[in-house]
């Protein structure tokens, strides 16, 4: 990827924050119609304590998402990988929905996300403890489908259970991923883990590059699988699990984000891991953009529908793609 | 002579099977040794023990003196290649930068530096895949990809190379230019052990050979002392018509006398 490529990346990263922060319900136009007022004031309220740490979450939730999609796709040297491949997606949204369903979420205002971490952290700690760093990848897949299946019938077990209809809506759009009212607190949470995993990818990355020629060739080049796998596991479950925990499940992010950016990095797996970053960063924060124009009965539409809605197209023009030429 | 990489007793139980025992095996500076057997004899085995990619259930490898499992994986590659059988390459990369990946031991950064490129461009003219650098290696034919992956192995230019089939898919030309290139190699000071099924080729090249049956050394030495009637029944199953041509040795499988 060109210099040039970057750059574009990162003015489309700022033109979009730009617009994050100038959408909603309230715009700049009326603040400035009524500068006099109280429209200034509250118009100033609105873009610090609720649009600023909105689009960074956006940002980060995207950035994390698309890096550890990236991850992921370098160490199975899979392009339909995707980061939740592991249980960490699951695990959050089980972790999420116990805390609604027993009123942990409304007695504490943090509780429903640090749940939602600690169930992506507990359910990656049991699948890599059950297959194990030294198994075949396909081993670790295999516990991450079975963990994932168990984390989907018990959230379906406690929806069964719910003791009321509210409840349920709540753990079903809680599910569907959303950023609205989310505010510094999130963000001040998220952070650390986010950070701790990207360090923790982005040392993978040289391995990844090895790993390129399978795990034989690495290993001689002076990369452990092992290692790598640990890495690379640690770190996409840290991101996943936070980015889970402050928006809900929010699909194709971690799958579309690589595969846009493989060509423009010449199919380099280090590369790609800032690039993905990047690259979800600006399609969660375009998707949440849209969200928030897109209203339905006084609602905005749900994030995890909107990167699901575009995000399948797009898997269809790759199949398209695929069988005419191979990626 | 100097012994750069040494196996000492190395076993190997795969499963309920023991596909490599009580092999020693010991490869010096300056020679070309093969490393032949039928399929199954327990050759790209040996090859993952002395890479230390597998490890021996008894026995030790030593490089260059020290023992594998002493050196750090970093150490290691700076001073041990290996190229594995009929490895994928899983990404549509280019030539130039599957062959640079050869100098990841070396480098730390992103770019290469003058002698990493030096290397690599080298490493594409012995395996005359230079005209193909900016190719997707996926798009290429399979003893195309096989020169690109070999040209990778011999770009990190270490003193020691291991190879599992090097010339598996290459046409004649190729085979015996490749087979020039690390003789020439081995003659300049480099020990390269290749895994190879051409006993011809082997017999022309190789300085040492080690015949493998059933995960034993059944023979080891020089071709002429390894390539025995006996020795060819017992391990392939053939007979072989010995001779010189050229001034050269010539070795050509006649008959299949029975399963080797």
């Amino acid at each position: 990827m060109s210099k040039l490529a970057w750059i574009g990346l990162g003015l489309l990263i700022m033109m979009l924050s730009a617009a994050s922060m100038l959408t909603g319900p309230i715009s700049i136009f009326d603040a400035i119609a009524d500068w006099r007022g109280d429209k200034i004031q509250e118009w100033s309220i609105i873009l610090w304590e609720i649009r600023a740490p909105r689009t960074v979450l956006g940002l980060l939730v995207g950035a994390a998402l698309g890096l550890a999609g990236a991850a992921m796709q370098g160490l199975l040297r899979n392009p339909l990988a995707e980061p939740g491949l592991l249980g960490a997606s699951s695990g959050a949204a089980l972790g999420a929905v116990v805390a609604l369903y027993s009123g942990l979420a409304s007695a504490f205002y943090l509780a429903l996300p640090l749940a939602g971490f600690c169930g992506a952290i507990l359910m990656s700690v049991i699948v890599i403890a059950l297959a194990g760093l030294q198994a075949e990848m396909t081993v670790i897949i295999l516990a991450g489908a079975a963990g994932s299946a168990l984390c989907g019938a018990l959230i379906a077990l406690v929806l069964n259970f719910s003791p009321n209809p509210n409840a349920g809506y709540e753990i079903m759009f809680w599910l569907m991923g959303s950023l609205v009212d989310r505010s510094w607190d999130e963000v001040y949470l998220a952070l650390p883990p986010m950070a701790a995993g990207a360090v923790l990818l982005l040392f993978a990355g040289k391995g990844l590059l090895a790993m390129s020629l399978g795990e034989e060739t690495a290993h001689s080049m002076g990369f452990s699988p092992e290692r790598l796998r640990a890495l690379v596991l640690i770190g996409s479950s840290l991101l996943v699990g936070s980015a889970v925990s402050v928006a809900g499940s929010i699909g194709f992010i971690g799958l579309v984000a690589p595969h846009l950016m493989r060509s423009a990095v010449m199919a380099d797996p280090r590369r790609l891991l800032p690039a993905a970053a990047l690259a979800g960063a600006a399609l969660l924060l375009s998707a949440d953009i849209g969200a928030r124009l897109l209203i339905t009965q006084g609602q905005e539409l749900k994030l995890g529908v909107l990167t699901a809605l575009f995000g399948s197209p797009f898997f269809f023009g790759l199949v398209l793609r695929l069988r005419s030429r191979g990626w | 002579m100097v012994s750069l990489l040494e196996g000492c007793g190395l076993s190997l139980t795969l499963g309920k099977r023991q596909v490599i025992d009580q092999v020693s095996i010991s490869l010096t500076q300056g020679q070309l040794t093969g490393i032949i057997g039928c399929n199954g004899a327990g050759k790209s085995s040996l090859l993952g023990l002395l890479s230390g990619y597998r490890q021996p259930q008894a026995g030790e490898v030593f490089l260059g003196g020290s023992a594998l499992t002493q050196l750090t994986l970093a150490e290691r590659a700076k001073r041990l290649a290996f190229l594995p059988q009929g490895q994928a390459v899983h990404w549509p990369l280019s030539v130039e930068r599957v062959v640079a990946l050869g100098r990841l031991p070396h480098s730390s950064g992103m770019k290469l530096g003058a002698e990493d490129l030096a290397a690599v461009n080298q490493a594409m003219t012995w395996t005359n895949v230079s005209h193909l650098a900016a190719r997707n290696v996926n798009a290429l034919s399979g003893g195309e990809r096989g020169r690109v992956l070999l040209a990778r192995a011999l770009a990190t230019q270490t003193p020691v190379m291991l190879a599992d089939e090097p010339l598996a898919g290459l046409d004649p030309g190729c085979q015996l230019r490749l087979m020039d290139v690390l003789r020439g190699l081995a003659n300049d000071g480099m020990s390269i052990a290749l895994v190879m099924h051409d006993i011809g080729l082997a017999t022309r090249y190789c300085d040492r050979l080690c015949l493998l049956h059933q995960g034993c050394l059944l023979a080891e030495g020089s071709p002429e002392s390894v390539l025995t009637e006996n020795n060819l029944a017992r391990a392939f199953g053939i007979k072989a018509w010995h001779g010189v041509i050229d001034n050269r040795r010539c070795l050509v499988p006649i008959t299949a006398t029975a399963s080797g």
